[in-house]
């Protein structure tokens, strides 16, 4: 693998704009197809580039202007490959009305896709596209109303529109028939307002509600399902079909966000917080295929929004006159209608998906440790959390009960998760980096053992999330040189040495199934499973 | 940096000589006891024959071969909630049954009770005794140039809503020649046939769930619900055709163990495949509470319906000719060991001069010996 990274920054026009712009690109395609025969079919690349702009207009103008694209592309030893794409761009205009009031107006688009491709028989030869793209606008005022009073309001607006997968054929000989799941539409609008109040020197709150308004828009056919009735295929009663920008159904409701901060001394403190959440947009992830794929579903008149809300307390320390970070947060959250899938739950190409999950109740809790040295020969950080994230079914109207209505771990659920990054300088020009990072792996479903059952082959699955591919650990060193340090020189070069997963661990990226000659079989894809060596050699200009 | 103008140029190069990622053939650390779990499949009939299959789950790995893991030696006793106890005999191969019809009150709730012979008590829960209502009628209708037959049904007590449907077909289909001869192997001879092998029928038990609900309707009626499609020119429909299907009622627990068994198969890995599927029963093992047991028990009983379909009903051209080759083959051993023992001949006729035969008019095999994809047994229910 050769990894390439190039990074400019200067001004455009003195004192007034001013750039960064950077490129990152993997030329392993290369690499790939010099391997042995057994690895051409197998390719991975990725590139991103990045893009800022300031431009200071006048004295009270600002303009600001943000662009990220990346991409990456792998097909690994198989038939089949997936490119996955993001794409950023912003705009922002600030505006110094005077210097105890300011406003930031935004617009932006993010967009993201993923395709697949099938390349196994040429006859069901198909490609596989998901894209997402949100338009969004924002009003941000700030206001020091005096040295006790900080306000900050404003208004957003944020348009949705999700193809949530069109499937069509790839090659002459593909008879695969396309399909194409109804686009999603919706904006989701909302005004809030925040207040800053530093009551004496040592404590301070600040207080915010939001409220939103979200709409779910045509055009789109709704399916009814029968009332009192589990929402399943055969209880559809009929579709409505509502034309092009008709408001289909609408939610809304507050946010609200209360916090405190008292300082004990010079350096301690102590924070607790308050917030409650309102979600509109769900994610649901396929984790029995090689490469997880992920469906986002926006809420819709079968599938209501996303609520939660949390507390939090955190001590903060400092120690050896400021030299030292400490901090312990813990928190609990509360989380209602979350969605997951129901047993043998069909994700991709679903028409109506709202047959195919169910909301849960969730809760999530954990506390995170941090020590940070910031200065020094030596410094670094250690963060250590430990976390939980737990759902429930337990509503039999909803059709099935999952792990007999008890609590189970979410997809989202890595109990232990700790990192180190230290670094330590040995004179001016050698440097050492040692960064260790473990997490507990995510929970998975497993097929553990085959039936017959009315005529044919079933898998017998272990009970929702029961358990994990393995933990993740990995540790990078590397070394680094830096050139002469003479001020008359054209350019200042360093190289670094190092390895990346130094232990070579095969940390799991997937654990899947497949089914193959009337078998089934477990595999583990580790992606960088080796420890990996690498040259850097930085110029500066 | 010179004045205020200053560029930052930064360059990075990283290499490796390594393969970046492998697939590795993954055996996850299973807890110990979850492997062998009783699977019980059945139906308490207090109409027909009931039977109850006993098998065990197999582990996924290790070139697991067989068929099925039948669980032998149990004992299976149907209860019902006052007090009756029917024990099934033990018919071998895991599978339980009474050879008469038990004299069931479809007032009473009934279960299962079993005792394997690791000594483990299973119990599935009480259920309602549920009468499945008549078949109003088994129908077909051409689609797409094949045939679709589907069933009706209704119960006008409007109690039944969920109903599950097993259907076996059976077809008579005709070789192209019928023969009265047969070449002897061993003898390197064609002699006289005793038996026909013109006229066959096969049977076929299909394997899908098939479920209908009424519960969205306001009356329960089940209206042409699909039940086997018939591809178009296929050999079932050459004569005559037969489905029997049997109806069972379900209660909604039973609705749900069968709708999510029906998304249950062998397919998984790709990312259409389905999500995984926890099979939720009604057995529990008392023994050990937290075992797992798969398999749902009902009770009630069936209703079957059998229909013919005739050829003489289907559109024109429905029966393709058949490719077969006629040749004579002449009289002696050389000829018959090519053309009869090994080149997938068959003799449908004598061809004879003054002095006797002298060669057979023959055809492939498959066009004159209907054995070899049925039996030339007719089945007792023929017409």
């Amino acid at each position: 693998m050769l990894t390439g990274k190039v990074t400019v920054e200067g001004p455009l026009i003195k004192d007034k704009t001013t750039f960064v712009a950077g490129v990152r690109t993997t030329y392993s395609n290369w690499l790939f197809n010099i391997l042995p025969k057994e690895y051409n079919k197998s390719n991975a690349s990725f590139q991103d580039a990045t893009l800022h702009i300031s431009h200071k207009v006048n004295n009270k103008n600002n303009i600001y202007l943000n662009g990220y694209i990346s991409g990456d592309k792998f097909t690994l030893n198989s038939d089949t490959s997936y490119q996955y794409q993001n794409k950023n761009a912003n705009i922002k205009w600030k505006h110094n009305f005077n210097n105890r009031f300011y406003g930031v107006l935004t617009a932006g688009i993010d967009h993201y896709d993923y395709k697949v491709w099938g390349y196994g028989n040429p006859v069901n030869a198909y490609r596989l596209s998901y894209i997402i793209n949100q338009y969004k606008l924002n009003a941000d005022v700030s206001y020091f109303l005096n040295n006790k009073h900080k306000i900050a309001f404003g208004l957003s607006s944020l348009y949705y529109n999700i193809h949530s997968g069109s499937f069509t054929p790839v090659g002459k000989e593909s008879l695969v028939i396309p399909d194409a799941i109804e686009a999603e539409h919706a904006i989701e609008s909302a005004l809030y307002a925040s207040d800053q109040y530093n009551i004496t020197s040592k404590f301070s709150v600040e207080g915010g509600i939001r409220f939103s308004v979200f709409s779910y828009l045509g055009p789109k056919h709704i399916f009814n399902y029968a009332p009192g009735l589990p929402k399943q295929e055969s209880n559809i009663l009929n579709a409505d079909f509502y034309p092009a920008g008709k408001i289909i159904k609408t939610y809304n409701g507050p946010e609200y966000r209360v916090s405190a901060r008292y300082f004990l001394s010079d350096n301690s403190s102590i924070k607790a917080s308050f917030n409650s959440l309102r979600q509109y947009i769900h994610m649901l992830s396929n984790t029995t295929a090689i490469s997880p794929t992920d469906i986002w579903k926006l809420s819709d008149p079968n599938i209501r929004p996303q609520l939660g809300s949390q507390v939090s307390f955190g001590l903060y320390k400092n120690l050896k006159s400021n030299t030292i970070e400490t901090s312990v947060e813990v928190y609990y959250k509360w989380i209602k209608n979350y969605l997951d899938y129901k047993s043998g739950a069909i994700l991709i190409m679903n028409h109506h998906i709202e047959t195919d999950v169910f909301t849960t109740k969730g809760k999530a809790y954990g506390v995170e440790f941090l020590v940070k040295k910031a200065t020094g020969k030596l410094n670094g950080w250690i963060t250590y959390t430990y976390s939980r994230s737990l759902i429930r079914q337990n509503d039999p109207l909803a059709g099935e009960l999952i792990n007999g209505g008890n609590y189970y771990a979410s997809n989202f659920d890595q109990p232990h998760n700790a990192t180190m990054i230290g670094n330590y300088r040995i004179t001016h020009r050698y440097s050492i980096s040692l960064n260790v990072t473990y997490n507990t792996g995510r929970p998975i479903t497993l097929p553990i053992a085959v039936y017959d059952y009315a005529g044919s082959a079933r898998l017998l699955y272990s009970y929702r999330n029961e358990y994990r591919i393995p933990d993740y650990f990995r540790t990078d060193f590397s070394l680094n040189i830096d050139g002469n340090h003479k001020v008359k020189q054209l350019t200042h070069n360093s190289w670094t040495f190092g390895v990346y997963n130094w232990t070579a661990r095969k940390n799991a990226y997937s654990v899947y199934y497949i089914s193959q000659n009337g078998f089934i079989r477990g595999y583990k894809l580790s992606i960088f499973g080796t420890a990996i060596p690498f040259i850097t050699y930085n110029i500066r200009f | 940096m010179r004045n205020h103008f200053y560029y930052k140029i930064m360059l990075c190069w990283v290499s490796a000589l390594v393969f970046a990622h492998c697939k590795t053939p993954y055996d996850p650390p299973l807890k110990s006891t979850q492997t062998n779990f009783l699977v019980v499949e059945g139906f308490i009939d207090g109409a027909a024959t009931t039977k109850i299959k006993l098998s065990r789950t197999r582990i996924l790995y290790a070139g697991d071969t067989a068929n099925r893991h039948s669980e032998i030696n149990a004992n299976v006793l149907i209860e019902d909630d006052h007090q009756n106890i029917y024990s099934l005999a033990d018919a071998g191969d895991g599978i339980y049954s009474n050879a008469d019809t038990l004299k069931l009150n479809p007032a009473y709730q009934y279960r299962l009770h079993i005792f394997t012979s690791n000594g483990k008590e299973y119990f599935s829960d009480f259920v309602s005794y549920k009468p499945a209502p008549l078949i109003d009628t088994i129908g077909w209708k051409l689609k797409n140039n094949g045939v679709q037959i589907y069933v009706n049904t209704h119960d006008p007590n409007e109690a039944t809503m969920y109903y599950r449907w097993e259907f076996s077909e059976t077809w008579e289909f005709h070789s192209a020649y019928n023969t009265s001869l047969k070449y002897d192997v061993d003898n390197n001879a064609v002699i006289p046939r005793n038996d026909q092998v013109h006229i066959c029928w096969r049977s076929d038990n299909f394997h899908s769930v098939l479920l209908g609900s009424s519960a969205k309707l306001s009356s329960d009626v089940i209206d042409q619900a699909p039940l086997v499609y018939i591809e178009p020119h296929s050999r079932k429909l050459s004569v005559l055709y037969s489905i029997l299907v049997k109806q069972y009622a379900l209660d909604v627990n039973g609705y749900n163990f069968w709708v999510a068994m029906k998304s249950n198969t062998e397919q998984v890995g790709s990312i259409f495949d389905p999500q995984p599927n926890q099979t939720n029963g009604n057995i529990h093992c008392t023994t050990d509470t937290s075992e797992k047991v798969v398999g749902y028990i009902g009770a009630g009983n069936t209703i079957e319906k059998r229909v013919f379909i005739n050829n003489n009903l289907m559109p024109a051209g429905w029966n393709f000719p058949e490719d077969c080759l006629i040749i004579t083959v002449p009289l002696n051993k050389d000829s018959l060991i090519y053309y009869f023992r090994d080149g997938g001949f068959s003799p449908i006729s004598e061809t004879r001069s003054q002095t006797g035969a002298i060669g057979y008019v023959s055809s492939f095999v498959q066009c004159v010996d209907c054995t070899l994809n049925g039996t030339n047994i007719k089945p007792a229910f023929w017409p």
